[in-house]
């Protein structure tokens, strides 16, 4: 049985702007899409998104975006709470049908920690529940990222 | 989150997502699930395809290379299962009319179709060459590209009634209008 996701419009819409494969020269610095767009009120306004990542190192990628639809279904799987939930890493490697090695937990860390930096400006670009294309600056997918290690934890896990 | 819970979201098949294991096909498959939702055809020239992946142009300037680019991405996305229900997709190579590039034709076909169905025999419906040759022009006078298209327009009016093409017209200019 295929899982759906139902993901964030507007991260998928633009899905191939905001994660490129990873081998894109474009991943390590600011980058830019512009376009012209009419407002509802006629004028003509001068849309863009733009991603800026922390520095020195890569904005999103197709990997991230998979982490992404993996931490979605996460948070639906426990009915959307509004605060931080806490989830193993393995949690995510699960959903994402790899096994929990090192090296796939480290790039699944590496995916959150980008998921947390990388800022996204949307200028008239985000669209919202009135179909209108609003304004939201320095965006990030993930307000709180805190990664314990397991000889830091009493109990628990990582909190994202 | 916000948007989520408004329900402004996009249907992803995650399984299917996961079974791409090339990521430049991988970057292209949502894009092309989120069109072909709305449309049941998309083609796109080997060209643009790189242009928006944000590939490297200089790595594909022989038409060579974008043929080894669309085949790949044939490969990986060729039958993978879409968001919709029953639905997958189907990529066609074709060479552009210029000759000069590839392009991809992305469509969507449902299973039950797909084993259902047996090739039709399209059957001659106007066999008069004049009223083909008024077909044709009635195409050309609504849509353009009478000399790119002049075969498939040609066939159009070898197969279709008068009446059906005059209803795609009639849908197209309307489409065009929103």
């Amino acid at each position: 049985m295929a899982e759906i996701i139902s993901t964030e419009a507007n991260y998928d819409r633009w899905s191939n702007f905001l994660f490129p494969h990873s081998r894109s020269a474009e991943i390590y610095g600011r980058r830019t899409k512009q376009w012209e767009a009419k407002l509802p009120d006629g004028r003509i306004a001068e849309s863009m998104i733009e991603i800026v990542p922390a520095q020195d190192t890569k904005s999103y990628t197709t990997k991230t975006y998979d982490v992404f639809l993996a931490l979605i279904a996460l948070w639906k799987e426990r009915n959307m709470p509004d605060e931080p939930m806490e989830l193993f890493l393995s949690n995510i490697a699960k959903k994402l049908d790899l096994k929990p090695s090192g090296k796939a937990l480290n790039s699944i860390l590496e995916e959150l920690r980008c998921l947390e930096e990388t800022k996204i400006s949307w200028v008239f670009s985000f669209q919202t529940k009135n179909n209108t294309e609003e304004t939201y600056k320095g965006r990030r997918v993930l307000s709180v990222f805190n990664y314990v290690k397991i000889k830091e934890r009493s109990h628990g896990s990582a909190v994202s | 989150m916000e948007n989520i819970r408004n329900r402004v979201t996009i249907p992803v098949n995650f399984t299917a997502r996961k079974s791409i294991k090339s990521e430049v096909a991988k970057a292209l498959y949502n894009r092309i699930d989120s069109l072909l939702a709305k449309m049941d055809r998309h083609e796109k020239t080997a060209i643009k395809l790189i242009d928006e992946l944000s590939l490297k142009v200089s790595r594909y300037q022989y038409k060579s290379q974008r043929k080894a680019f669309v085949e790949l991405l044939q490969k990986n996305l060729d039958g993978v299962p879409l968001s919709s229900v029953d639905a997958f997709l189907c990529v066609t190579l074709l060479e552009t009319s210029n000759k000069q590039d590839w392009k991809c034709v992305f469509t969507k076909q449902s299973h039950s179709k797909a084993t259902n169905t047996a090739p039709r025999r399209l059957i001659i419906v106007n066999s008069d060459a004049d009223h083909r040759e008024y077909l044709v022009e009635a195409i050309n006078v609504a849509i353009g590209g009478k000399k790119q298209n002049s075969r498939l327009y040609h066939k159009f009016a070898l197969y279709y009634s008068e009446n059906l093409i005059r209803r795609a017209i009639g849908e197209y200019k309307e489409l065009i209008k929103h």
